[in-house]
C-alpha cells in the first residue's frame, strides 16, 4: 500500500492494517502529521497540529496493542476535531480572532470518549468563526483564512465545519468531528465529497464544545464511509452528567426492507449535475429500498424559525463579545455587525419560534414518521466559489424544500453521502433525514448504498501550494 | 469564477436606525454606514419574526413553546 493509499483508507481498513501489524499507529500518525503540515495550510483546514499529543497517544496505542489490549475499532486511528472542542494542549479558538489564545484545562466529552477508545488526536481543525452564528456571507470567515475544498482550491469547503470536511477529504486525518447547528456538518461534507452524520439532538454530549445555540447544537462524525461514521458515532454517543441533554438511547436497526420517501420538489431549482447524481442515487437506493415519491414537507416558516432561534441564543451566548465591542476583531465583515442585529431579537419572536417548533415537530412526525429516511440532494449546488459574496452566485439555484432547517429544528438525524461529481468537477451529496434516534437505520442504508457505489472512495487531486491566479 | 451580481440595498427603518445607534455604547467606532447595515439586519430579523406568527395560520393562546427541548416524543433529557 502506498502512503497515499494509506492516507485515504477508511478507518475500518486502517484498523485491519494495524491489527495485521502492516503499519503501526505511530507510523500512521507521522504520515498524517506530515500531510497536515503539507496540505493543511493550503486548504485552510488546520488551526493547530498536535504532534506531541498525537505521538504520545499513538505510542500508547502501539504499546497496548503489543500487549494484546485493543480498546475498540478506533484504537490507534488518528483523527482531528473542529476547533470548538476544548483540549488542554492547545488554544481552542472557535475559529475567531478574539478567542485565538483561549485555553481550557480539560478535554471535551467527545475527545475524552475517543481517547478512552484509543483514538489519537492529532489536529484541531479550522472552522467558520463562531460556527457562523453571526451571518457570514463569504468564505473568508475564519481567522485562519477561507476553507477550500480539496476538489478545487478556488472553491469553498463549506461550513461551518470547514477544516473537518476538508481534512477528511484530503486524507489528512482518519476521521474528524464536526458540529451542526443548522447545516454545518452536511454542508462541508457535500462540498468536500465525504460522509457525515448529524446525530439526533441529545445523542452526543456537547460538554466542552462552544455553545452557539443550546437547543440546536449537535456534534457528529465526518468520515470516509458510512461504516466509519457509525463506528465513531457509537463511540461518542451517550449520557453525560455534564450535559443534561445527552441521553443513552439504543441504536435500533431494522431487518425489514427500508422505506424511504423522496421529498416533493426535492430537486427543484437545483444544478443539473446535482439532479443527475440524485436521480442516479435513487436508482441505486431502489435496488434495496421501497421508494415513495411526492411526500411533502409540511409548510412552516422553517428558515425564519431557525434564524430567529440562532439569533436569540447566539446573541446570548456571545453577549460579552458583542457588548465589549470586540466583534470588530472578527474576520468577515458581516460577522462584525451581525451580532448587533441579532442582539436586538425580540423575546416574543424567539418565543414564537419555539412555539412554532412544537407544531413543526408534530407535523413532521405525522408526515415522515412512517419512513426510515426522507431523501433529497444535500445541497442544491456544488461548492460556492471563494472570494465572492455567497448571495451573489448560483442565484437561480435556490433549491427545494428546506430540509436542513426543518430537520435541525426537529432535532432529527441526517446522513449525507457523496454521490458523484457534478458541475466544475465538484462533488455533490445525497441526504437522508431520519426519525429521532433512528441513526442506525440511516447508516444501514448508507452502508448498503456505499457497497454498491464508489463515490466515497474517490480522492481529490491535491495541490501543494496556492495556484497562481 | 462567478461574478458578483449587483444587489439593491434597502433603506433601514427609522426605528431600527435608532436602535442601531445605541450600539455606539458598545463600540464608539461604529460608522454611520455600519449602523445602517446593523439596522437593515434588525429589520430583516423583525420580518422573520413577523413571519413566525402568520395571519393565515396564527399561533393560538394555547400554543406553548418548547420549554426543554427533546427530539424524542417521551421528552427524555
Amino acid at each position: 500500500m502506498t502512503p497515499d493509499e494509506l492516507a485515504f483508507a477508511d478507518a475500518f481498513t486502517l484498523q485491519r492494517l494495524l491489527t495485521a501489524r502492516t503499519v503501526s499507529s505511530v507510523e500512521l500518525t507521522k504520515l498524517y502529521l506530515e500531510r497536515l503540515e503539507k496540505y493543511g495550510p493550503v486548504y485552510g483546514a488546520v488551526v493547530t497540529i498536535l504532534p506531541e499529543r498525537g505521538l504520545r497517544e499513538a505510542a500508547r496505542a502501539d504499546r497496548e496493542r503489543r500487549r494484546g489490549t485493543i480498546r475498540g475499532p478506533l484504537h490507534g486511528i488518528p483523527y482531528g476535531v473542529k476547533d470548538l472542542l476544548a483540549t488542554p494542549d492547545a488554544p481552542t479558538t472557535w475559529g475567531a480572532a478574539p478567542f485565538r489564545n483561549q485555553r481550557f484545562d480539560f478535554d471535551a466529552a467527545v475527545v475524552r470518549k475517543l481517547s478512552a477508545a484509543g483514538a489519537v488526536l492529532i489536529a484541531k481543525l479550522a472552522m467558520v468563526e463562531l460556527a457562523g452564528g453571526f451571518g457570514y456571507n463569504d468564505a473568508d470567515a475564519s481567522f485562519t483564512g477561507p476553507g477550500r475544498t480539496p476538489w478545487d482550491w478556488h472553491y469553498w469547503s463549506g461550513g461551518s465545519s470547514t477544516g473537518s470536511g476538508a481534512a477528511v477529504s484530503a486524507g489528512l486525518v482518519g476521521f474528524a468531528i464536526g458540529s451542526e447547528t443548522s447545516g454545518s456538518i452536511l454542508n462541508p461534507c457535500a462540498s468536500c465529497g465525504v460522509t457525515g452524520l448529524r446525530p439526533t439532538y441529545g445523542r452526543v454530549s456537547r460538554h466542552g464544545a462552544m455553545a452557539l445555540c443550546w437547543t440546536l447544537d449537535k456534534l457528529g462524525p465526518i468520515a470516509r464511509s458510512a461504516r466509519d461514521a457509525e463506528t465513531v458515532l457509537r463511540t461518542i454517543a451517550g449520557a453525560d452528567r455534564a450535559d443534561p441533554t445527552a441521553v443513552d438511547m439504543p441504536f435500533v436497526a431494522s431487518s425489514r426492507r427500508p422505506r424511504i420517501a423522496v421529498v416533493k420538489n426535492a430537486t427543484a431549482k437545483s444544478m443539473p449535475g446535482v439532479v443527475r447524481n440524485f436521480t442516479a442515487s435513487l436508482a441505486v437506493l431502489g435496488e434495496f429500498c421501497d421508494i415513495e415519491t411526492g411526500v411533502g414537507l409540511p409548510p412552516h416558516p422553517y428558515g425564519e424559525a431557525v434564524g430567529t432561534i440562532v439569533n436569540g441564543e447566539g446573541a446570548a451566548a456571545f453577549r460579552a463579545l458583542i457588548e465589549s465591542g470586540t466583534a470588530r476583531l472578527l474576520q468577515q465583515k458581516d460577522d462584525r455587525l451581525g451580532g448587533y442585529s441579532a442582539y436586538a431579537t425580540l423575546a416574543v419572536d424567539y418565543i414564537d419560534a419555539m412555539r412554532q417548533r412544537v407544531r413543526m415537530l408534530a407535523d413532521m412526525r405525522a408526515a415522515f414518521g412512517a419512513y426510515d429516511a426522507i431523501v433529497s440532494p444535500t445541497l442544491a449546488t456544488v461548492a460556492l466559489p471563494v472570494g465572492v459574496p455567497f448571495d451573489s452566485v448560483y442565484t437561480q439555484f435556490s433549491g427545494g424544500p428546506d430540509l436542513i432547517s426543518a430537520g435541525n429544528l426537529a432535532g432529527l438525524p441526517a446522513l449525507t453521502l457523496p454521490n458523484g461529481l457534478a458541475e466544475k468537477g465538484l462533488p455533490s451529496g445525497i441526504a437522508l433525514l431520519g426519525t429521532a434516534f433512528g441513526e442506525a437505520k440511516l447508516l444501514a442504508i448508507g452502508k448498503r448504498f456505499q457497497r454498491r457505489t464508489a463515490h466515497h472512495t474517490r480522492h481529490p487531486p491535491l495541490v501543494e501550494r496556492a495556484p497562481a491566479s | 469564477m462567478a461574478e458578483p451580481a449587483a444587489r439593491p440595498v434597502k433603506a433601514p427603518t427609522p426605528a431600527a436606525l435608532a436602535l442601531a445607534a445605541a450600539y455606539r455604547a458598545f463600540d464608539p467606532r461604529l460608522t454611520d454606514a455600519e449602523l445602517r447595515t446593523i439596522a437593515r439586519g434588525i429589520d430583516d430579523n423583525r420580518a422573520a419574526g413577523a413571519a413566525l406568527n402568520p395571519k393565515r395560520k396564527p399561533l393560538r393562546n394555547s400554543d406553548e413553546p418548547i420549554a426543554r427541548f427533546a427530539a424524542a416524543e417521551s421528552g427524555r433529557g
